[in-house]
């Protein structure tokens, strides 16, 4: 098989796609490879039957830390804290009364947050109650994990797939702002046929 | 030009090429002198989505919720959640309720409030990303090439 850089990959011809060089000041363009996000949620419990021995850490997690490639405990009165829940806020004083469970309780954001620092003050080193609601609950997400990621396009070899379009190129992109939207037009020769194609995209990115 | 789709497969994502942010252990809400606020939040987020920090490349990656176990009971709320404006695809006929997000909708209206969770998707064309559309809009008909070759889902733009 022909191709810029020709390899055989169980059957399969291997072409692999050059970087596209901008200019010197930017760095060069790989058309294959993209950056993508994901996001992930961890939900934080207190322990659902009481623990033999110590309290302490018994509600925190321990999570991947790519950056610094080690697992970091996360602790329950952080993570509270971090939802803006401390004892005494000005969130917690303007949203106390509001629903944290969707009708399926009469929990209000307020109730919630006095049950947490319950299990805060055990998960210290403080002692067990039949009162602690084991019903609380705590959600950490990451939400914009983001990694460059390589990506294939496999195809069927042959003129029934498709055709490789030579200039002159008559391409004209524009981008809609107002939508995040790319439109592009381009008007080529099909060098087999040496009949005209045209076509009409559109691409939305996200940021 | 591809004018059978069906010999083509995009592979997307198949190996990864190198980090570039939001995973690391620290949370948007935390300023650097410990406490946490709202302002902190929406500040750190807007920073992390727009790469603000060029100087110390030091970006926030974690937010958390109140929530309560009835949620995963009830169904709501269990392997997916929203914590942007984008509904999930069983959520678009729901009356445009954020039923998944921890505590429910109402807690999404208060976070959405005071972090600005609206700013991860403004100006985006809600309905469309809702329909696909990006999707559905991107095959076109080349009717010089191969005129039996029209695609199921022509450009409405080129009709």
């Amino acid at each position: 098989m022909a191709g810029f850089e020709a390899r055989s990959f169980r059957g399969c011809g291997v072409m692999t796609s050059e970087p596209f060089e901008v200019s010197d000041d930017n760095e060069s363009l790989q058309m294959l490879t993209r950056s993508s996000q994901v996001g992930e949620f961890y939900v934080m419990a207190p322990p659902q039957v009481k623990p033999k021995g110590d309290s302490d850490h018994t509600c925190d997690i321990m999570i991947f830390d790519e950056e610094r490639d080690l697992h970091v405990r996360i602790g329950w009165r952080d993570a509270m804290n971090a939802a803006l829940c401390k004892q005494g806020s000005d969130f917690l004083s303007k949203y106390a009364t509001k629903p944290v469970n969707n009708g399926t309780s009469s929990v209000t954001l307020k109730s919630w947050a006095d049950k947490a620092e319950a299990w805060a003050k055990y998960n210290e080193g403080g002692e067990y109650a039949a009162t602690l609601d084991k019903d609380v609950r705590l959600i950490v997400a990451r939400p914009f994990i983001e990694h460059t990621m390589h990506n294939v396009i496999m195809a069927v070899a042959g003129r029934d797939t498709g055709a490789t379009l030579f200039g002159p190129a008559d391409m004209q992109l524009s981008a809609n702002t107002q939508v995040k939207t790319i439109e592009g037009y381009a008007n080529l020769l099909n060098a087999h046929t040496h009949t005209h194609a045209r076509t009409h995209t559109h691409t939305h990115t996200h940021p | 030009m591809v004018t059978k789709p069906q010999n083509v497969l995009v592979m997307r994502d198949v190996a990864c090429a190198g980090y570039v942010a939001g995973c690391n252990t620290r949370w948007f809400a935390q300023g650097e002198d410990g406490n946490c606020t709202a302002g902190n939040a929406a500040d750190a987020i807007q920073a992390r989505l727009s790469f603000a920090n060029d100087d110390t490349d030091r970006y926030a990656s974690m937010l958390a919720f109140p929530c309560m176990e009835g949620q995963f009971n009830s169904g709501q709320l269990d392997t997916v959640m929203s914590v942007t404006t984008r509904l999930l695809p069983w959520e678009v006929n729901q009356a445009g309720l954020h039923s998944s997000f921890p505590g429910g909708d109402d807690m999404y209206r208060v976070y959405n409030a005071e972090l600005q969770l609206s700013q991860v998707h403004y100006g985006e064309d809600m309905k469309a990303a809702e329909n696909q559309d990006f999707i559905s809009q991107a095959l076109a008909p080349f009717p010089n090439l191969q005129p039996d070759a029209q695609t199921d889902a022509p450009c409405s733009h080129c009709a």
